[in-house]
């Protein structure tokens, strides 16, 4: 087996992993102050539920990316020979979603932790606080974006 | 004209008729009361206060009421579905009335406070007993009654415990002191209970072993029995607390019958509320009282008739121009079809009184892209039918309908987006069994981009998306302040830029080829026309000459802004792939599961396609409202309009719980 597959499983793997971790911390950071929210109205449950569930999107994507590159060297059915500058080619262009994902994951799970503040306190503009914490996800959508370009644009084979 | 124009009023009317005035306006919600102005505010006679009443809490203490019933009310065993279908509570205005004449309901919230603090009590006393046992039941071993362990004069008798690793060691030293003496009672998990028996005197040696061996001294309960005496007692105890706790909360189930006058009076206090806080509004003179507010400009003529015969002709109303810088309360209407869509628009904020209403704008954009984003033909259909579904069955009121309608034509368009890219439920066209290939023909036939294979033909939709919103913004804004007479500004800023930014456009595609590169060179003097008019114009308001061409120059950077707009919108493609990648994962995932386990296999590759997709839907359409929602606020909006107007407040019957039929 060429080292080429290694290095795109690699990259597969990290995007994944990194986009994941990014998600678990910001879900978690957002559910953190949720509770307390909840622990005073816990009809609030939905809204506090919509913006935890707002940093979660990363890991998503972190999958997604990962899935593309199963796809482009076709692990589920018959692999196929990547050379191994073609694996490293898929390696990197795995980067921008794993990094973008992880660092906006953590950062949107705290402003969306933020926001639980205008759900305990003014429930009627949860919309707004959603928002403010999907304009932070914006850079994690552009990381996914540019990985499918690159890797849509390299050959293997 | 979405935006409503807005007409503030003083009425004046004999005092004898305040009551009734009141009573329509809050009944009709026509008007947003306001303070009177200062010099109204001058000639008005001071007049002795009526006695308020303090609704805050009366509306705390029904609260109290409703909130401590519910908790106790027997639990109906509904069918989920029947719960869906009941009807919210609707009363006449016969039967409203009745209740509020009739229902004492100060009475029943006393009993509920009663009763809360006798059952408060019991809980508490319940957990102290319960404390109290656990403990008196890893002692159970003691023989002695407790009362007797205690100090003496001359001798000490403590209880305690020690981790069972110590034990060893603590009783060989213990046995070097003359006069102290243990006893073990009992093992409980990796500690030994132990009861220490010393006279005083050796007081310091023992201490110092006790310390040595984490020794943990435990009170003991001040019971008279040895501890299995009490643990008896303690159990009989806790029998009659239970049973009375029973009889306190059978209580409180029969006062439950009393939740639904409750929550009338509930809101009932909420209008008595709102109606004590526009008296306080009110300004009297001796024999007349005078009321400001702001109303629709096109309820005037209905508000004066029908004030008219309130009063019998005894009213007053004045026109009055509003203050420079007062704020004008604004509310925006659309037509039926665009309605809905001013949900979006709040969730952003209204447009100041002196700005577009940008619905109408927004709501073809909006829902375009939230096709894109989600992008699979059939979770539209799902969509659209599950928020129709919800809607009709749950009886929304019309006023909270507008998102579920949104979401209603927001899957018709995936419906439609999603056949054009060929997205069904994440099924990949081609691969269907052949038994299929009737329907995969048409649908591929349907289909006119594939976004796996051709996703850059996407991102240029996307991009050219984008470039249509933006300059469909700019154009907005130009109509507006045209209509606004600042004619200049409107051609020097917004139409300049429209014009440069299509003529970037026409030369760029010119340059690659999209219009036939003959036309390269007059796209060129085009753009450098466009530039230079704007270097010459943007710096206009700057006195000295350089300054004027420097922000001239300057100004031309506003194009970076545009650009990094407009690439924004390359959002749409990815999230149009990740409904469609998730999609098709769900389909092979559940694939694996059929032919793993055999037989039980297709029904667990069916709820897994079920769930799946589920979520799928869900998230991708959370995403999808989210993001479309964000390029229409931050991409779309800032181009035309600040917003943060006020929202009109009319002096209305508020409801929390009940709904009143209309009185014919």
């Amino acid at each position: 087996m060429e080292l080429g597959l290694v290095y795109a499983i690699l990259g597969a793997a990290l995007s994944a992993l990194f986009a994941g971790i990014g998600s678990a911390v910001g879900v978690s950071l957002a559910g953190q102050s949720g509770s307390g929210v909840i622990s005073e109205e816990p009809a609030k449950f939905g809204r506090v539920l919509l913006l935890q569930a707002l940093p979660g999107t990363q890991g998503i994507y972190g999958f997604l990316g990962a899935f593309w590159v199963i796809m482009k060297i076709g692990l589920l059915a018959e692999p196929m020979a990547v050379s191994t500058s073609a694996g490293l080619q898929i390696l990197f262009a795995c980067l921008p979603v794993a990094l973008a994902g992880l660092l906006s994951g953590i950062y949107q799970g705290k402003v969306s932790a933020a926001g639980m503040g205008v759900v305990a306190k003014v429930p009627a503009e949860t919309g707004k606080a959603i928002i403010l914490s999907a304009m932070v996800e914006t850079y994690a959508v552009l990381g996914l974006l540019a990985t499918i370009l690159l890797v849509n644009g390299i050959q293997v084979g | 004209m979405p935006q409503v124009p807005m007409q503030k009023l003083n009425i004046i009317a004999p005092r004898e008729y305040e009551e009734d005035i009141l009573k329509f306006l809050q009944e009709k919600a026509l008007m947003q009361v306001m303070d009177l102005e200062e010099e109204t505010r001058k000639i008005l006679a001071k007049i002795p206060e009526e006695e308020k009443h303090d609704f805050d809490f009366l509306l705390a203490e029904v609260q109290f009421a409703i909130d401590f019933l519910e908790q106790h009310k027997i639990k109906e065993k509904q069918s989920f579905l029947k719960r869906l279908l009941a009807p919210a509570q609707a009363l006449t205005p016969g039967q409203f009335s009745k209740i509020i004449k009739t229902f004492y309901f100060k009475n029943i919230v006393e009993k509920c406070k009663i009763l809360e603090e006798k059952i408060n009590v019991l809980l508490a006393r319940k957990t102290k007993l319960q404390e109290e046992h656990k403990l008196l039941w890893q002692w159970r071993k003691l023989d002695i009654p407790l009362d007797q362990i205690k100090e003496t004069e001359k001798i000490n008798m403590v209880g305690g415990s020690m981790p069972i690793k110590n034990f060893e060691e603590f009783r060989k030293k213990l046995a070097q002191v003359k006069l102290a003496h243990f006893k073990k009672i009992y093992l409980v998990e990796n500690n030994v209970n132990l009861l220490i028996i010393y006279d005083k005197r050796e007081i310091e040696k023992v201490k110092k072993i006790l310390d040595k061996y984490e020794w943990q001294e435990v009170i003991l309960p001040p019971r008279k029995g040895t501890p299995l005496q009490e643990l008896k007692r303690i159990k009989d105890f806790l029998a009659e607390i239970r049973r009375e706790l029973k009889v306190q909360k059978k209580k409180a189930q029969g006062l439950s019958a009393y939740i639904p006058k409750l929550k009338v009076i509930y809101d009932y206090l909420l209008w008595g509320r709102a109606h004590q806080q526009v008296q306080e509004r009110i300004g009297n003179t001796a024999q007349t009282f005078v009321l400001s507010g702001w109303i629709k400009e096109k309820d005037y003529n209905e508000l004066k008739e029908r004030l008219r015969k309130v009063t019998k002709g005894n009213v007053e109303i004045f026109k009055i121009k509003p203050k420079k810088g007062e704020t004008i309360p604004v509310v925006i209407e659309n037509r039926p079809a665009l309605k809905p869509f001013e949900t979006v628009t709040t969730i952003y904020g209204l447009p100041l009184p002196q700005e577009i209403d940008p619905t109408p704008y927004m709501a073809p954009f909006f829902i375009l892209f939230f096709g894109l984003c989600l992008s699979d033909a059939g979770y539209g259909i799902v969509v659209a039918a599950l928020a129709w579904l919800i809607m009709t069955i749950l009886r929304v009121p019309r006023e909270n309908r507008g998102l579920f309608k949104v979401l209603i034509y927001g899957g018709i368009i995936t419906f439609i987006v999603g056949a054009l890219l060929g997205g069904w439920f994440g099924v990949v066209l081609e691969e269907l069994p052949s038994g299929f290939t009737w329907l995969s023909s048409t649908l591929i036939q349907i289909r006119q981009l594939d976004p796996l294979k051709d996703p850059i033909k996407i991102l240029i939709l996307s991009l050219a998306l984008g470039i249509v919103q933006v300059l469909v913004g700019i154009a907005i804004n130009m109509f507006w302040k045209m209509k606004q007479k600042r004619y200049l500004e409107a051609i020097l800023d917004s139409g300049l830029w429209l014009y440069f930014i299509i003529a970037i456009m026409f030369w760029a595609m010119a340059k690659m080829g999209v219009l036939p590169s003959s036309l390269q060179q007059l796209g060129l003097y085009a753009v450098l026309t466009g530039a230079g008019a704007l270097v010459l114009t943007q710096g206009r308001k700057q006195k000295n000459i350089l300054l004027k061409f420097g922000s001239g120059v300057m100004s031309l950077y506003n194009l970076v802004g545009y650009l990094s707009d407009v690439l924004s919108y390359s959002r749409l493609l990815a999230l149009g792939l990740a409904t469609a990648v998730i999609a098709m994962v769900v389909n092979l995932v559940a694939f694996l599961f059929k032919d793993m386990i055999p037989v039980v296999g297709w029904a667990v590759m069916v709820l897994v396609m079920i769930g799946g997709h589920l979520f799928n839907m869900t998230i991708s359409g959370l995403g999808a409202f989210i993001h479309s929602a964000r390029l229409q606020f931050v991409e779309f909006f800032p181009k035309f309009m600040e917003g943060g107007g006020e929202r009109f407040e009319p002096f209305r019957r508020e409801h929390k719980y009940i709904t009143i039929a209309r009185s014919k």
